[in-house]
């Protein structure tokens, strides 16, 4: 850093007129021989330019990790040279013996190419294991197995330094059904007398088809503290991240696997492979006709586990059977897969007598022996007796074995009785009538309602109103008097007058006027206010004038021509008073 | 009291025009029920009640196919009462018709929903049934908390709802001769309480009852469309009663429980009511 900055000072201070020195490239390697389970560190330098970048030749025997870059500068004789590093890390793929083609790379468009090297991977058995801090291990249980067969695949990391960050690769394996066997296992192990941390992943392989396959290599990236020997250790180191790393990028062999095919199975092959066993487990052996006694049928074993279904069970026409849910235990945590399923069934013996389950039979293959092996159970005896006498009539099954009380079974069910009542049709729906009924009987409470509110307010109003009161009943008390009149006095001028009072009160009662003291002017000009048309008015005054006349003898009229003319009046005004 | 007017007049605004719907919904139920039986016009109320006994005798004798057929001529008259319904439905279930007879105890139920004989054979019906499906039913709680609606009849609902009406306009005509009682003002308020909800229930049975569609065949194909040619979604079997929630033309849309749908043509269901 504090190089850098000089570098820096130096850049300021001479400016950048000064050229740099010629570009180069070189490429090397740590070493030129290692095993398949070591890394190498290709280091690529170019000088003169700190923008370029190398271009790495195919190399396909590695896989190749990028690992950063630094950049130097320098002065010399007031000649600026700098020079970047590039690191990279090859993890070698098979042993044999590699050529590194040339780095190119561009600066100022002239091509600069580095040196081809070989290099010699050897085999990994040619380095003594204890001899390296860390590595990987993977093998199995058998590589050539039949169909089916179960191979552990155990993988196993070890180590004697402290590591961190360790990635693995999600592994493969083709052609195989997998089953993973528990947790990560972590412990301590000791080779050729040198403890190491082990941590270990075992997983089940099945080999669901007939060939040759391959597992392909396991690989482990890790960073690994490394220790400064003229430092003791100390705890900031972690606390800060202070600690130098290295990445390390660890590699497994592949596995070749040869799948073996089953001989020729015979019929009624589970399709089982591994070592199992049946068992069977009736809850009672002696029942009553009706009762239920539970038949536990119970495959275990280990290999393909997962596979196991229910076994053949024979016709039991003396009996009904319920198959209840299969319960599965499959166990991980072994060296192996091991497990069970346990089949129930309900069995209600309908005869009584002693009868027996026959066995069950499973047909597997044991590829220990590489035989077809039959497991069976034994027969299970069964004694029925008939169901008790009066029990008959309505099965029973104790539910408080202390009182002695029984629930009632319900034997059989059926429809109840058809209705005869005749009122049933004593109506025939019509839904027009209905809803006329329906809509009458909703409204008339309701217009009763207010007819009563109606008549209730205009008899208050009658009470206390007066002008209301007198206007209500001016044509009924006009013609009672009209008829009085008629009847009471022949005099002309007498009737004359009780016919212009009667029509005078008549009009003053429906306008609210006093009507006996008002000239017939004054009065055709109030029935005019009143909205009354003018040729009506006007005839009512002509009348009023005619029959004042009658009165003091300047016109002569018979007595029931006034009245009768009155009467006609009163009518027309009030049909005209009313609008 | 203006308040009163105008939630009264409401009340009866919104009766009136209920009340032709759901007549006229009673009279659409009566006229689905039975698509094979002709309509003879009306039978004599004497002559009705011969062929209900000669019905309930051919019943007695084992002729369920005769009774069914005097049953079906009564309802297709008029006669629908909830006896009729469920002695067609108890013919019909002899015979082997679950489906038809569901939709007859079904129609029963909705005349009679306190009767316990309908609600047996209506139990014993569904029981019958091949598909592991709940009948749709309105959930125990809902009952429980409206009991009137649920186990009150249209008709019962109707004269309640009559009844009621007459009294508190009865109760508003006694507060015109004395205005000012307490008494008289919390009665009248109580039953206009009472009237809205019997008129909210009946208005609930008019417009948000959906009919409930009763598998008459075998088996049924339920299709993704409203076509013969559209692809058959699932199968029910007869006797399972579905929800319904459309109809267009001939054809039905009904749910499951689960809420997956379908359409089924309208001639292979029976629409009943609850």
């Amino acid at each position: 850093m504090r190089r850098d900055l000089l570098a820096l000072v130096w850049l300021v201070g001479f400016g950048l007129a000064t050229g740099a020195w010629a570009a180069a490239i070189v490429a090397t390697i740590d070493r030129p021989e290692a095993t398949v389970e070591d890394q190498l560190l290709l280091t690529v330098v170019i000088e003169g330019s700190r923008g370029a970048r190398p271009i790495l030749p195919e190399i396909p025997s590695f896989d190749v990790y990028p690992q950063g870059q630094s950049t130097q500068m320098s002065f010399i004789n007031g000649r600026m040279s700098s020079s970047v590093t590039h690191n990279y890390l090859l993890v070698p793929k098979a042993a044999g013996v590699f050529e590194i083609g040339a780095v190119t790379t561009e600066v100022d468009g002239e091509i600069l190419t580095s040196q081809p090297f070989q290099v010699r991977i050897l085999e990994a058995s040619a380095q003594p294991q204890q001899r390296r801090e860390l590595f990987i291990t993977a093998r199995v249980s058998t590589t050539n197995p039949f169909v089916g067969q179960e191979v552990v695949y155990i993988w196993r990391f070890y180590r004697r330094v402290r590591i961190g960050d360790a990635r693995l690769e999600p592994q493969k394996f083709p052609g195989f059904l997998v089953e993973d066997l528990g947790e990560v296992r972590e412990y301590k192990r000791t080779v050729n007398g040198v403890e190491y941390l082990v941590s270990e992943i075992r997983k089940a392989l099945f080999p669901q088809e007939l060939g040759s396959f391959v597992i392909p290599a396991s690989r482990l990236t890790c960073e690994v503290v490394l220790r400064d020997p003229r430092r003791p250790r100390s705890i900031m180191d972690d606390f800060f991240g202070a600690a130098r790393t290295e990445t390390k990028v660890l590699r497994s062999g592949e596995i070749d696997i040869e799948v073996r095919p089953l001989p020729d199975p015979p019929a009624g092959f589970s399709g089982l492979v591994g070592n199992f066993a049946v068992e069977a487990s009736l809850s009672k052996q002696q029942v009553k006709v009706g009762e239920s006694a539970t038949l536990r049928l119970k495959v275990s074993g280990t290999g393909n586990v997962p596979l196991i279904g229910e076994p053949d069970f024979a016709e039991l026409p003396a009996f009904k059977i319920y198959p209840d849910q299969p319960e599965r235990s499959i166990n991980r945590s072994g060296s192996s897969l091991s497990g069970s399923r346990t089949f129930s069934k309900a069995l209600v013996p309908l005869q009584p007598g002693d009868w027996v389950i026959p066995p069950v039979e499973i047909l597997y293959f044991n590829p220990e022996t590489a035989t077809y092996q039959t497991a069976r159970t034994a027969e299970i005896p069964l004694s029925v007796s008939p169901a008790a006498g009066d029990e008959d009539l309505h099965l029973t099954e104790s539910i408080a074995p202390n009182t002695g009380k029984v629930a009632v079974r319900i034997l059989a069910d059926d429809i109840l009785p058809i209705y005869g009542e005749l009122d049933a049709v004593s109506r025939s729906s019509d839904s027009r009538r209905s809803t006329l009924l329906f809509l009458l009987a909703l409204i008339a409470p309701i217009g009763l309602y207010f007819s009563a509110r109606f008549v209730q307010q205009r008899r208050r109003r009658m009470r206390h109103d007066l002008a209301f009161q007198r206007r209500r009943g001016a044509l009924r008390r006009a013609r009672r008097e009209l008829d009085r009149v008629a009847g009471l006095d022949p005099d002309p001028e007498a009737m004359a007058q009780s016919a212009s009072l009667c029509l005078r009160q008549y009009i003053g009662d429906k306008l609210g006027l006093e009507g006996g003291a008002l000239t017939p002017s004054e009065l055709d000009e109030s029935l005019r206010a009143q909205g009354v048309g003018e040729a009506l008015s006007s005839e009512t005054r002509d009348l009023l004038e005619r029959l004042e006349a009658a009165h003091f003898g300047a016109a002569s009229l018979e007595a029931g021509g006034w009245t009768q003319q009155v009467a006609t009046l009163v009518k027309r005004l009030e049909g005209e008073l009313k609008r | 009291m203006s308040r009163w007017w105008t939630s009264s007049l409401f009340v009866l605004a919104v009766l009136t025009v209920h009340a032709s719907g759901l007549y006229a919904a009673q009279q659409v139920e009566t006229v689905t029920e039975l698509p094979s039986v002709e309509l003879q016009g009306g039978l004599s109320r004497a002559r009705a009640t011969e062929v209900f006994l000669k019905a309930n005798s051919a019943y007695k004798e084992g002729d369920y196919a005769k009774a069914a057929e005097g049953y079906q001529r009564l309802v297709g008259a008029g006669f629908d009462d909830g006896r009729v319904h469920y002695n067609l439905g108890n013919a019909l279930l002899r015979r082997g018709e679950l489906g038809r007879a569901s939709a007859s105890y079904l129609r029963s139920r909705a005349m009679r929903p306190r009767d316990e004989d309908v609600r047996a054979n209506l139990d014993f019906a569904r029981q019958s049934t091949k598909d592991a499906i709940e009948p749709p039913e309105p959930s125990e709680v809902l009952s429980t908390l409206f009991f009137w609606h649920f186990s009150l009849s249209h008709r019962e609902l109707a004269v309640g709802l009559l009844t009621v009406n007459l009294l508190f306009w009865s109760m508003l005509g006694l507060g015109l001769v004395w205005p000012h009682r307490e008494l008289i003002r919390w009665t009248s308020f109580l039953l206009l309480v009472l009237l809205l909800t019997l008129a909210a229930s009946l208005l609930v049975h008019r417009f948000a009852d959906r009919p409930v569609a009763v598998i008459v065949p075998q088996e049924l194909n339920v299709h993704t469309a409203p076509e013969e040619s559209s692809v058959v979604r699932f199968k029910v079997h007869a006797g399972t009663e579905l929800r319904v929630q459309d109809q267009r033309q001939d054809w039905v849309r009904v749910s499951l429980p689960d809420g997956q749908q379908g359409w089924v043509s309208e001639g292979w269901v029976e629409l009943a009511y609850r």
